[in-house]
């Protein structure tokens, strides 16, 4: 199987090359325009929610957005169907189409990182750039398992697509992402728990500054990964 | 009996919509076999419980003597999916290779593959052409060449022709036939009569559930309840019993035809009483 992924993943970096000046302009030049334009209005104890917080509205932009979008899309076109043909389950399929935009996402993190470091909004070493890669992963693999669960239960390609837009930026504006958790007023905690960006925002931060607990964040948010792709299957889409 | 297909007492259903009721067809090796029904009739769904996109209710479905859902099985399987399109931004060649590499073809081997299959479906001069850039003729072949680049034992057909015109519908004819004649199982679904008529050995006339099934000959002959006259004087065709024939033809003056109904006629009749 991982052979046939790889030229899957093979087969869309060449296609990715008619889309190079969208993926690079919203995964790099776009993020990037971000943190630096807004590090001129926050405060220093507040910065690392900037620069975490866009990862993670990166992180949800090219994978739960970007995997719905595009498995919709290849669904309604019939792609899906001859990939599943072909023996190829639609998570692997997911993976594979999404594969270019999650790497200039993750590219795009240590981008945002380095240009923060250089603004001198925060400071992070060799450990901590690794525990980010570990959550950058796990958040990928969660936001990608999202819009696969998202295009399994919604059939019509046009619905998914804005509600995969609504749900991307929702969930980086509307759950803690560039703000700390406990700025939530208490009656709307349980819903900010359902949303699963709080949990890789949460991971992502706490990587960056090598606390322990980015461990237990990552797990929640693997498991919440692990749930979407259960659905998925059960929704017929596995 | 060498079965490439075998599916017995197939059922599915979309909530309270009853989509396939005891559906069971077979089609052998070296067989063209159509499904014909109109738009709803079940054929797509079918058919995806052929190559496991969708799973059973219940009933058997059975390709090359095994679970369709197998590795396996799937890499001997070729498919066009209905309504399906090639990917834009990948040239007819790349677009070829890949079907054959995610299949677990090696790349020498495919390389091998893709330019006898492009030799083959006439597409030399669309070679490095982006799929963006092709008719739909051009399209739906490079669709066929994407599922057939593996050389598989069995194909199947989802509405390959709908769309097309004229010429490039008796261009993509003459590549089944040809597949056909390399001794591969050919399940089609089409609502084209026409088409089924020309291409198949055996046809299923199918709308939910099936029904009936025969060659396209045997069909004409067994459900023709009349024949059509036509008074070349009058410029009029009448519906005429066998038993009422003489009577009426000796009644005629002028010209005149006698012929059984068209495959269309007998297939319009059962699928308006099922």
């Amino acid at each position: 199987m991982l052979k046939e992924l790889s030229s899957l993943i093979e087969m869309f970096l060449k296609e990715s090359r008619a889309w190079f000046i969208a993926i690079f302009f919203y995964a790099i030049v776009f993020p990037l325009a971000i943190v630096f334009g807004f590090s001129f209005v926050v405060s220093k104890n507040l910065a690392i929610f900037l620069v975490s917080g866009t990862i993670t509205f990166q992180v949800a932009i090219t994978s739960l957005t970007s995997v719905a979008q595009s498995l919709g899309m290849d669904r309604d076109r019939g792609r899906l169907s001859f990939m599943i043909s072909a023996g190829i389950p639609a998570w692997g399929y997911a993976i594979a189409s999404s594969f270019v935009n999650n790497l200039m996402g993750i590219v795009s993190g240590y981008m945002i990182l380095a240009v923060a470091s250089f603004l001198r909004l925060i400071t992070i070493n060799y450990v901590e750039g690794l525990f980010l890669l570990v959550s950058l992963i796990i958040g990928t693999y969660t936001g990608s398992m999202f819009g696969l669960a998202m295009t399994a239960k919604i059939r019509n390609w046009r619905l998914l697509s804005q509600l995969a837009l609504v749900f991307g930026f929702g969930f980086s504006f509307f759950a803690p992402v560039y703000f700390p958790l406990s700025y939530i007023p208490k009656y709307l905690i349980p819903l900010v728990y359902l949303e699963p960006t709080t949990y890789i925002s949460q991971a992502i931060r706490l990587s960056m500054v090598a606390n322990p607990s980015f461990i237990l964040w990552n797990l929640y948010a693997l498991l919440y990964g692990m749930i979407f792709m259960v659905l998925a299957n059960k929704w017929g889409l596995s | 009996m060498d079965y490439a297909i075998q599916v017995k007492d197939l059922n599915k259903s979309y909530g309270n919509n009853q989509a396939l009721v005891n559906i069971s067809l077979s089609v052998r090796r070296g067989e063209l076999v159509s499904l014909l029904g109109p738009n709803g009739a079940g054929k797509t769904t079918l058919v995806k419980h052929l190559y496991c996109e969708l799973k059973p209710e219940a009933g058997n479905v059975s390709v090359l003597g095994g679970n369709p859902c197998r590795s396996k099985i799937k890499r001997m399987l070729g498919v066009v999916p209905q309504e399906s399109e090639p990917y834009d931004d990948l040239s007819v060649f790349e677009n070829i290779y890949y079907a054959a590499r995610i299949r677990g073809v090696s790349r020498r081997e495919a390389k091998i593959y893709t330019e006898e299959t492009i030799e083959s479906l006439d597409l030399r001069e669309y070679r490095n052409k982006y799929v963006m850039d092709l008719s739909g003729g051009l399209k739906r072949r490079t669709l066929v060449g994407m599922a057939i680049v593996h050389k598989p034992e069995v194909l199947i057909l989802d509405e390959p022709t709908t769309g097309l015109d004229p010429l490039a519908r008796r261009q993509l004819w003459d590549i089944l036939k040809s597949l056909k004649k390399e001794g591969r199982a050919i399940l089609l679904t089409t609502h084209y009569v026409e088409e089924a008529e020309v291409l198949s050995d055996r046809v299923y006339f199918i709308n939910k559930k099936i029904i009936s099934e025969g060659t396209p000959s045997d069909l004409r002959t067994r459900f023709s309840y009349y024949y059509e006259v036509i008074d070349y004087t009058s410029g009029k065709a009448y519906k005429v019993k066998e038993e009422e024939l003489k009577e009426f033809i000796s009644k005629l003056n002028g010209k005149f035809e006698v012929r059984i109904p068209s495959l269309e006629d007998v297939y319009i009749e059962m699928i308006s009483h099922a």
